[in-house]
């Protein structure tokens, strides 16, 4: 993990449309109070907006403290309220997964480490 | 790779009970188990536990917390089975024994998924021992982390 003090804390929301039914959102840095209060809006109408597939990409990620969990589970529920579905991208990110294997995420938001994989569940029709 | 026993030492730092502090906290905490040897995989998951700490006094620890600096402290030292790191949390808000306090069910859907609690299961989690006690009307959390030698 990158030392709070100097690298890896600014955060960073980005996405890009893979198509007309799926989006991708980078969110990068330290997810804790500080920095998910900087993030959450623009992640929240990116994440929540229209009925789509979304990956949220947390690979970048370099910290990730409750705040940020519950940051991603509401923008979850809203998406879903509006039949949209959502799933997270870990890759190679041992702390991160932990968190959220810790608090259960993986059985309301499929987590994957594979990219193809996580595309290709969420090209998928739902079922 | 062998694992270096860590200094028996001990470091200490006060800061506000304001979330602009956080980052302050967390800084010296990487800093000072450095100095003190513990793996920066320890220190992972001791500053997570920190951060989601210092989270729930701010959010919880009532008017009182705000007229004084929360204190922290770290140690390390020897176990007959291993290594030791603690920090000690200590400051003067509302009561909260999060030792005792259970941590809410796991949610089996995102319509059952509720805000809060997943602080304290992280803590739990993250944790090996949680010590709780009230002195000299401080509130002190003692959060230990205990790893082995790796040869």
């Amino acid at each position: 993990m990158s030392d709070p003090s100097t690298s890896g804390t600014a955060v960073s929301v980005k996405h890009q449309d893979l198509s007309e039914e799926l989006r991708r959102i980078w969110l990068a840095g330290r997810m804790d109070m500080i920095g998910v209060g900087e993030i959450e809006l623009p992640f929240t109408a990116l994440a929540a907006s229209r009925p789509v597939a979304v990956l949220v990409d947390l690979t970048g990620v370099s910290f990730l403290a409750s705040v940020g969990l519950r940051c991603i589970i509401q923008s979850a529920k809203a998406l879903d309220l509006k039949g949209g579905r959502m799933a997270l991208l870990v890759g190679d990110n041992p702390l991160v997964s932990g968190t959220l294997e810790t608090v259960g995420i993986a059985a309301i938001i499929p987590i994957f480490s594979d990219e193809d994989a996580a595309l290709e569940s969420l090209r998928a029709p739902a079922t | 790779m062998t694992t270096i026993a860590p200094r028996p030492c001990s470091l200490c730092l006060e800061i506000d009970p304001d979330p602009q502090e956080f980052r302050r906290a967390s800084a010296w905490l990487r800093t000072a188990g450095a100095s003190l040897g513990v793996p920066e995989e320890q220190i992972d998951r001791l500053e997570l536990c920190l951060n989601e700490v210092l989270a729930n006094l701010v959010e919880h620890g009532g008017d009182a917390l705000e007229c004084h600096p929360i204190q922290l402290e770290l140690a390390a030292s020897a176990l007959p089975s291993g290594f030791d790191v603690h920090l000690v949390v200590s400051d003067r808000g509302e009561p909260f024994d999060s030792g005792q306090a259970s941590p809410k069910p796991l949610p089996g859907s995102l319509e059952e998924a509720r805000p809060g609690g997943l602080g304290l299961r992280l803590v739990k989690a993250f944790s090996d021992d949680m010590v709780y006690r009230v002195l000299e009307g401080r509130n002190e959390l003692r959060i230990s982390i205990n790893w082995t030698p790796r040869s």
